[in-house]
């Protein structure tokens, strides 16, 4: 604590303070947590407003522009053309303007998106299930078959009736009504199994994350409060 | 009569003028026919039947004759017979004004002074009313009074029985298709009074027997010979008695024209119409002013009503003549016949008490003629007068004057009467009237104000969230303020241990990338999981190139790299030991971008002097990140890590990723891991990851040991969030229990 400096006393007491302010949330909403929330959303929206200017504006546009070579300037003439037509979305009448901006970054989005979904998780993923009953490769890699073998007979058994519960095409009967088919009901059921069981540990990780936030605060406020009690 | 005088300007106008040519004012009252006229029964009727005068003089009905005596008396006398009808002719020869002197109402109690007196002695007491039939010429007279005279009872009869047994030898019947007779002829007394002359001519004449012969004798000339004869035998021969009323006051005025002559007590003749005869004479002889005649005036009557007029009293008749030469002369005969109709109903009505006095003790009601008592001028006012209002306003001038309420002041607005109410109510059921009551219900209670049900200072919610908290608290505090580290570490997991093996055989002062993308937020977490392992590449003097695709992730990776080398004792400072390359915009599409070519997308570091990295060294020996050593992704948020892994690891070739990632993250990233090939060679998920990481090296958690102090506190913390959790279910069904107990108690109850 005697160590500390003043900018980092101050920063710690306001920490402190803040920490407090958010932590009164637990008695309802009220002004020190909207005074917080407000604090911490400007702050961090300015910090970001900066780094936007000087990590990518200024960097990978301007300079270019003005220091750059000639390919360089027109490289950057690219992405300048169409930051300024975005800026037509400002104006309601003028918003066309910025479409092939908008439709530019959509695009480009969309398929990069796509691309990556495919290649980096709809075939990967597919061909590891598919794996996991190949025996050469549970040979290769060296535990024990049998285990491996119902391990991979499990997750094919989630990954097959979760994808079947999720599967709702059926069809009409005479009555008007719609069911899906008896043995995909069944599927589904099991399916509804995993899911549960999925959405358990991710309802686990998410208070696991919030309970560990909720620790480093508390020992944060412990290393403020504990030199000052105890000296040292 | 050629001229009529205006009532308005006074002055004199033709009398076929409708209005008066000087001021413009209607001369004919726009009156209905007056009754009188309409119900006067037609001349043929009461005529006698020709067979009558078919005979010699002897066969010839007295009636007659005493016609032809009168007539013939009329005729040595000049005119004096007219001149003793001569006001009535006068009158009735001016429409306008006899429109105003008939009246419907024949009741004796409106008959004014005059009539009355003169009516007291002779006429029957009650009024006789006569009623004729419309068209069809079965006429009926019906007369009304206490002592209808025989004579007229037996006319009456005898036409009633006539008029049903031969209708076509009426005279009547003679008449044109389609004309009326009776009306026509009674319009005018003056056709009346000619056309009795003419026929009495005709008789003298002997234009009867044949050459001369009216209308209905020719009907008779086609009858066969002899038949005459016998239709006279058969017809019943009119006695003298069976006058008409008509014809009984003209024959009474005619025989008053004549030398009067005729025996007063004539059967038939009504004994008023004897004094009236008698007193007749006296206008032959002399026409004395009125209210200078003597106390012998015949016209008692009208004396009465110039008494009653000027509030003389009935019994004084010998008053001096200077009292009545105080009333004036008064004639209602010369001058504006309104002024004396006036007159006349103001008397009536102002004197109402006199009235009174009069018709009870000295009057007794009169019996008029009917033709007399049409002409009645206060009959019609007093008609209107009981018809009316008595508020109304009473007519000061014209032919109307002296009649009250006959011209409504306001014809539009005194009659405006409030509007009908007409029911609005609809014809609904009881159901529907239900239901719009129900509706209405509701349309008004939505616009009544609600009091806002108070909100309970201590809620269960709120009670539950200050347990939670608290009981959360004191088990992350306690642990955390008696620095307790009781609480043993996890072991070693498989992704944990893959993690230490690759970062364990990486090279020295290997390239490694680190990216930081996690928000402020879970910054406790991240940073408990990253203390260890980047206190490990530290060890290896891995040169750190961080990189974020958060705006806040730049900011959080310095402090990161400051808090780690500071509690590791490393000197991880400036462009040398690491490079924090900053922030890399547009999300998967800066991914992209990054992995295909780094060197564009993030050419500067973000320091004060925005170093070109990639122009130095060890950056400069890397054209692409497949030249890297190890990809470690930070992260938060699955998304951002599942968007490392499918943009930037194909792009890595063999340079193996391992993710660092909180506990949230982990159920999305792990199937990555577990693939076949691996995607993900490694993880490190949450504070359990770090501390097994720590478990693991044992040398690492003695300098950092980030994750061993929070582990006791996140033991515990879990612990009483799963005691919470069970005791809150535990509650939750043990209130259903009851809940339903209840019910079923209440169920059985009822």
């Amino acid at each position: 604590m005697a160590e500390m400096s003043l900018p980092d006393l101050v920063g710690s007491i306001l920490g402190f303070s803040l920490t407090l302010m958010v932590f009164s949330y637990v008695f309802g909403d009220n002004a020190l947590f909207r005074a917080t929330i407000h604090l911490f959303i400007g702050a961090a929206a300015g910090y970001a407003a900066v780094v936007a200017w000087y990590n990518v504006t200024w960097p990978q546009l301007f300079l270019p522009l003005i220091l750059g070579s000639q390919s360089e300037r027109l490289y950057a003439l690219f992405p300048l053309v169409l930051s300024g037509l975005l800026l037509f979305k400002i104006s309601p009448r003028l918003s066309g303007y910025g479409s092939p901006a908008v439709a530019y970054l959509v695009g480009v989005g969309a398929a990069v998106a796509i691309g990556g979904a495919v290649l980096g998780t709809i075939f990967p993923q597919t061909l590891a299930t598919i794996n996991l009953l190949d025996l050469e490769a549970i040979r290769q890699s060296g535990e024990t078959p049998l285990w491996l073998l119902i391990q991979g007979l499990l997750i094919i058994l989630g990954t097959v009736t979760t994808l079947a519960y999720f599967h709702f095409g059926a069809r009409q009967k005479l009555d008007g009504s719609a069911k899906r088919a008896e043995w995909i009901e069944i599927l589904a059921l099991i399916g509804q199994v995993f899911i549960a069981i999925t959405l358990g540990v991710v309802l686990a990780g998410v208070f696991t994350s919030a309970l560990t936030a909720l620790i480093e605060r508390v020992n944060y406020i412990a290393d403020f409060i504990l030199p000052l009690i105890t000296g040292q | 009569m050629d001229e009529i005088r205006c009532p308005m300007c006074g002055k004199p106008n033709p009398a076929d003028l409708e209005e008066c040519q000087h001021c413009q004012a209607r001369l004919k009252p726009l009156m209905n026919t007056s009754d009188w006229q309409a119900e006067e029964p037609p001349f043929p009727e009461s005529t006698p039947q020709p067979s009558d005068t078919s005979g010699d003089e002897a066969s010839m009905d007295e009636w007659l004759s005493f016609l032809r005596e009168n007539e013939e008396a009329g005729d040595d006398q000049g005119s004096s017979g007219d001149s003793t009808f001569e006001w009535l002719e006068d009158e009735t020869d001016d429409e306008s004004d006899k429109d105003i002197w008939m009246g419907p109402d024949e009741s004796d109690e409106d008959l004014p002074n005059w009539l009355k007196e003169m009516g007291t002695d002779d006429l029957p007491t009650e009024p006789e009313r006569v009623h004729f039939p419309e068209e069809e010429g079965d006429q009926e007279i019906e007369l009304e009074g206490e002592e209808e005279p025989d004579w007229l009872q037996k006319i009456r009869t005898r036409q009633m029985e006539e008029s049903s047994v031969q209708p076509e030898t009426e005279f009547g019947s003679t008449a044109e298709p389609g004309e009326t007779a009776g009306p026509e002829l009674g319009d005018d007394l003056d056709e009346e009074l000619s056309l009795i002359a003419e026929f009495e001519q005709d008789i003298d004449t002997g234009e009867y027997a044949g050459e001369a012969v009216p209308e209905f004798e020719i009907e008779q000339e086609a009858l066969p010979e002899g038949m005459e004869e016998e239709i006279a035998d058969e017809l019943p021969e009119p006695a003298e008695d069976e006058f008409p009323a008509w014809m009984a006051g003209v024959v009474a005025g005619s025989a008053a024209a004549a030398s009067l002559e005729v025996d007063a007590e004539t059967e038939g003749l009504p004994e008023w119409l004897s004094d009236l005869e008698k007193s007749s004479t006296l206008d032959q002889e002399e026409i004395v002013p009125f209210g200078e005649e003597g106390d012998d005036l015949t016209f008692d009557w009208l004396q009465s009503q110039v008494r009653a007029d000027q509030d003389i009293p009935f019994g004084d008749m010998s008053e001096p003549e200077g009292e009545l030469a105080d009333i004036g002369p008064v004639s209602p005969f010369v001058g504006d016949l309104s002024d004396f109709l006036e007159d006349a109903e103001l008397s009536t009505l102002e004197s109402g008490d006199v009235l009174e006095e009069t018709k009870g003790e000295d009057l007794a009601p009169a019996d008029l003629p009917h033709w007399l008592e049409a002409m009645r001028p206060i009959d019609a006012a007093a008609g209107m007068y009981a018809m009316g209002d008595k508020d109304a306003p009473v007519e000061s001038s014209g032919p109307l004057a002296g009649l009250q309420g006959v011209l409504p002041v306001e014809p539009e607005i005194a009659q405006l009467k409030k509007p009908i109410a007409y029911a609005l109510r609809l014809q609904v059921s009881e159901n529907q009237q239900a239901h719009a009551d129900l509706f209405e219900k509701l349309v008004k209670s939505e616009g009544e104000p609600k009091a806002i049900a108070g909100r309970p200072v201590l809620s269960s919610q709120y009670l539950f969230r200050l347990i939670i908290f608290v009981v959360l608290l004191l088990a992350i505090a306690w642990p955390i303020f008696t620095n307790s580290q009781v609480v043993p570490l996890p072991g070693l997991s498989p992704e944990v241990l893959d993690t230490s093996k690759i970062i364990g055989d990486l090279p020295d002062n290997p390239l490694v990338l680190l990216a930081v993308d996690y928000e402020p937020g879970l910054a406790g977490e991240l940073e408990a999981i990253s203390a260890v392992v980047v206190d490990h590449l530290m060890l290896k003097g891995a040169y750190l190139t961080l990189v974020s695709t958060t705006p806040n992730g730049p900011a959080l990776a310095e402090r990161m790299i400051a808090e780690i080398s500071a509690s590791g004792g490393h000197s991880y400072q400036g462009i040398d030991r690491y490079a924090n390359l900053g922030y890399i915009p547009g999300g998967v599409i800066g991914l992209q971008g990054f992995a295909r070519s780094p060197r564009q997308v993030a050419p500067y570091a973000l320091d004060p002097d925005s170093t070109s990295v990639w122009t130095r060294p060890p950056l400069d020996q890397a054209q692409n990140l497949a030249e890297f050593d190890l990809v470690a992704v930070l992260s938060d948020d699955p998304g951002r890590a599942k968007a490392w892994i499918e943009q930037v690891q194909p792009a890595l070739d063999d340079t193996p990723m391992v993710a660092l990632i909180s506990s949230q993250a982990e159920p999305l990233v792990r199937p990555y891991y577990h693939a076949y090939p691996k995607q993900v060679q490694g993880m490190v998920v949450g504070l359990a990851g770090g501390g097994s990481y720590e478990n693991a090296h044992q040398d690492l958690a003695a300098r950092s040991g980030v994750a061993r102090r929070y582990w006791d506190a996140y033991t515990l913390g879990m612990l009483a969030a799963a005691i919470l959790i069970g005791a809150g279910g535990v509650v939750n069904v043990i209130a259903k229990i009851l809940e339903t107990q209840k019910q079923a108690k209440a169920g059985g109850k009822s």
